[in-house]
């Protein structure tokens, strides 16, 4: 009996040791958490990248949660209180517009993490076969609507360019398709989502991108003089609490993931976003605030 | 296909069935629990699901509120003032029956309005966005609101006023300002931002002085709260075809107001109920003391048929109008499906779906009547202890909505500050604040908007 129970000591104690080994074999290749946290509210286009920068960390073994704080303060409130290391989407619109509410997220080296994508932008309008020119001239004023976080200066420069008043309503995105749809404005200046790219309701004259796009030309050659027309959003990932290896694991994780076959890489191009990856290696915060000073020069 | 179908359809039914009894548990937090579930679901099983939880949440919600007095939804206000009145007064299987058949009419009536509209449902759904048409009805929803509940137009408008400028608090897009900034505490308590939460806002100034009028009105009343019907189907059925031109009127208002973006259940069984209740005080045949089926009839069958209409725009032209809605789109361009009148209509897609509506309808409409005496678990409870576990229950309801959502105190603080406010207007009907609150931002966003265009 006695030898029994030595015999099964002996094993539990060599299953015990082989756990521990394991555990710490696997700790030792990189058991990382780091939680996302997202900023916009669910339904927006923040939160659904949100998910899918999830999504390309836990691909790599990045373990962690995806925390939906929905507005800037909740996001800032929430990497205060957690000791694991956040990161987030993050951009110069969002600056400038969280900064009407109070909350500004200043970017700087330490926690600049990587760039994800480059979005353009698109000028479209209710579906017509008609050209830009003939457009212009069947209109007697441009009323473009667009969100408030595009300033109405940006807009101003087109009655030089085009010869017709315009006017500027404020909506969110979705609101401003209804708009144009509906025949109260003529014009949508909007981020080149999916549910713009998607619309076969819209016609889009132009994008900020410099290549065609799904068959639409660059802005620049549409409005070659308006200091906008090839203006396009980087979106990167801020860090917090993230640095060293963690940081660089998750740089890689991100990076790899706008070009593989994730789902992260599908989205970046059904909106024929450029991938982060695509141009990693020159970016940098100094960008960003390039960025920051043409959105917000008047 | 058919079975996986089938347990999409379920799901969604039992998931709405569930959102409409529990107050704060609407469709956003169905869909955000669900998105795993449905990653892996075809274009027609997402869209069944949707459609499924939408509808059966307005089944239901009309339940808990004729048996607890509590709104699940916010379009079961009126469920609240005459169901639960009803049920009170020993009516309750009128009440519920009436509900049940109500719903299933005004969804059949949505279905009858979609194919009838379709060969110019894109051009309908387009246009409907025009900021005239916005404009002119959101004021003559405001008006009719304020000239039907209860004649006091004075004292409605000023409640109208109160809960709009509630509604102005925080942040607006269109106009681009911040309410008050200088004089609100914006800066110690950032959450102001983004407006006061709806559920603090609807338990603090609705649900508790309609329970404070309710306890005063009913104390001498020695109520089991047993759910009885004994009577016959035939006698059901002829209650209700007595109340066949409310549910028509409903149905009719429903399909109206079934475009109105975020707001088209609460607005359009609101709307309805304040309609029917003038139109029978005028006439004097409106049951103020027993409660008063015709105008519960009114306002469920108006609020079951914005079921299949207010999904047009998504289905159509692929722009939600509500959050829940957008959270289906983005499940739905995550599987990278399309969603627009050549997906939709033109595949043979629509019909599929709205022969599972109505089977999802039928299947609702067994659970909140043939067999709802499941709600007895309630029995022998007395009327207080009732009221008083409801709204504690409603009260950790908040809490717990206010803690997911990252914001406990601010929910807590915004409920404790209007709370006596509420307490005072304990003797006044309130609606007219919530629908203040509701419209202040799509009103605000019409006004400007037409000040921009016209100026």
């Amino acid at each position: 009996m006695k030898g029994k129970l030595k015999k099964m000591k002996k094993l539990l104690t060599v299953l015990a040791a082989l756990a521990v080994t394991t555990s710490i074999a696997s700790a030792s290749a990189g058991d990382i958490a780091v939680n996302v946290v997202s900023g916009g509210k669910p339904g927006t286009n923040t939160w659904k990248a949100s998910g899918l920068i999830r999504e390309s960390l836990d691909n790599a073994g990045i373990k962690g949660e995806l925390v939906t704080a929905g507005s800037c303060h909740k996001q800032m409130s929430y990497v205060g209180k957690t000791d694991t290391p956040t990161i987030f989407l993050h951009n110069t619109v969002n600056l400038v517009s969280n900064s009407k509410k109070g909350c500004s997220i200043e970017p700087t080296e330490a926690t600049y993490v990587a760039p994800i994508y480059t979005r353009g932008f698109a000028l479209c309008s209710r579906k017509t076969d008609k050209s830009f020119k003939e457009f212009v001239a069947s209109v007697d004023s441009i009323i473009v609507s667009t969100a408030s976080v595009y300033g109405e200066f940006m807009f101003k420069p087109l009655e030089g360019i085009t010869g017709k008043p315009v006017k500027y309503v404020p909506k969110r995105t979705s609101d401003a398709i209804k708009a144009v749809l509906a025949g109260d404005v003529n014009l949508l200046y909007s981020g080149y989502t999916p549910s713009v790219a998607k619309n076969t309701e819209l016609t889009c004259w132009g994008t900020t991108y410099d290549k065609e796009v799904n068959g639409i030309p660059p802005l620049t050659s549409v409005l070659p003089t308006w200091k906008y027309s090839n203006l396009s959003l980087g979106y990167y990932i801020y860090g917090d609490d993230v640095s060293g290896e963690t940081k660089q694991r998750v740089r890689d994780a991100i990076l790899k993931g706008t070009v593989d076959n994730s789902k992260l890489a599908q989205y970046i191009a059904s909106a024929s976003m450029i991938p982060g990856n695509a141009y990693a290696g020159k970016a940098s915060v100094k960008d960003f605030w390039d960025e920051y000073a043409a959105w917000t020069a008047k | 296909m058919e079975i996986a179908s089938l347990l999409y359809m379920l799901t969604g039914s039992l998931l709405g069935f569930v959102a409409g009894w529990l107050p704060g548990v609407g469709a956003v937090v169905i869909m955000l629990l669900s998105f795993p579930f449905l990653e892996s679901a075809s274009l027609f099983q997402l869209l069944l699901f949707y459609i499924a939880m939408a509808s059966s949440s307005q089944f239901s919600g009309s339940v808990v509120a004729t048996v607890l007095g509590i709104p699940g939804e916010a379009s079961s206000l009126p469920a609240v003032k005459e169901g639960h009145k009803l049920f009170i007064n020993g009516k309750g299987n009128f009440a519920i029956s009436g509900a049940a058949m109500g719903s299933v009419v005004g969804s059949i009536f949505s279905v009858l309005i979609v194919y009838s509209i379709m060969p110019v449902a894109l051009y309908m759904v387009k246009n409907f966005y025009n900021n005239m048409i916005q404009t002119v009805m959101l004021t003559v929803c405001v008006l009719l609101i304020i000239f039907l509940i209860n004649r006091h137009w004075v004292i409605n408008c000023l409640l109208v006023a109160f809960g709009f400028t509630l509604g102005l608090i925080g942040w607006h897009e269109n106009p681009n300002f911040v309410f008050l900034q200088n004089i609100l505490p914006y800066e110690t308590f950032p959450d102001l931002y983004e407006g006061l939460p709806f559920f603090p806002v609807l338990l603090a100034l609705f649900v508790i002085p309609t329970m404070l009028r309710s306890m005063q009105e009913h104390s001498n009343l020695d109520n089991n709260m047993e759910y009885k019907d004994n009577d016959s189907i035939t006698t059901h059925l002829k209650v209700f075809w007595q109340n066949k031109y409310s549910a028509l009127r409903g149905s009719l208002l429903g399909g109206i107001v079934s475009l109105v973006p975020h707001i088209h259940a609460v607005l359009s069984s609101n709307l309805s109920y304040a309609l029917e209740k003038f139109r029978k005080t005028r006439k004097k045949t409106y049951n103020s003391k027993e409660g008063d089926v015709g105008c519960l009839v009114a306002a469920e069958t108006a609020n079951n048929a914005t079921s299949i209409i207010s999904m047009l725009p998504l289905l159509l032209i692929g722009i939600p109008i509500t959050t829940s809605e957008a959270i289906l789109l983005v499940i739905i361009d995550h599987n990278f499906y399309r969603v627009n009148y050549q997906t939709i209509v033109e595949t043979g897609l629509f019909n599929l779906l709205v022969l599972w509506f109505l089977a999802s309808t039928f299947l609702c409409f067994i659970f909140s009547w043939p067999i709802v005496s499941y709600v007895n678990v309630f029995r022998k409870i007395s009327l207080k202890k009732v009221l008083t576990a409801t709204v504690l229950f409603a009260i950790l309801l908040m809490l717990y909505l206010g803690y997911s959502n990252m914001q406990l105190w601010y929910y807590l603080g915004v409920f404790l500050v209007l709370l006596p406010i509420g307490i005072l207007l304990k003797r006044h009907e309130t609606i007219p604040l919530v629908i203040g609150f509701i419209l202040q931002t799509k009103l605000l966003e019409a006004y400007s908007t037409f000040i921009t265009l016209h100026s």
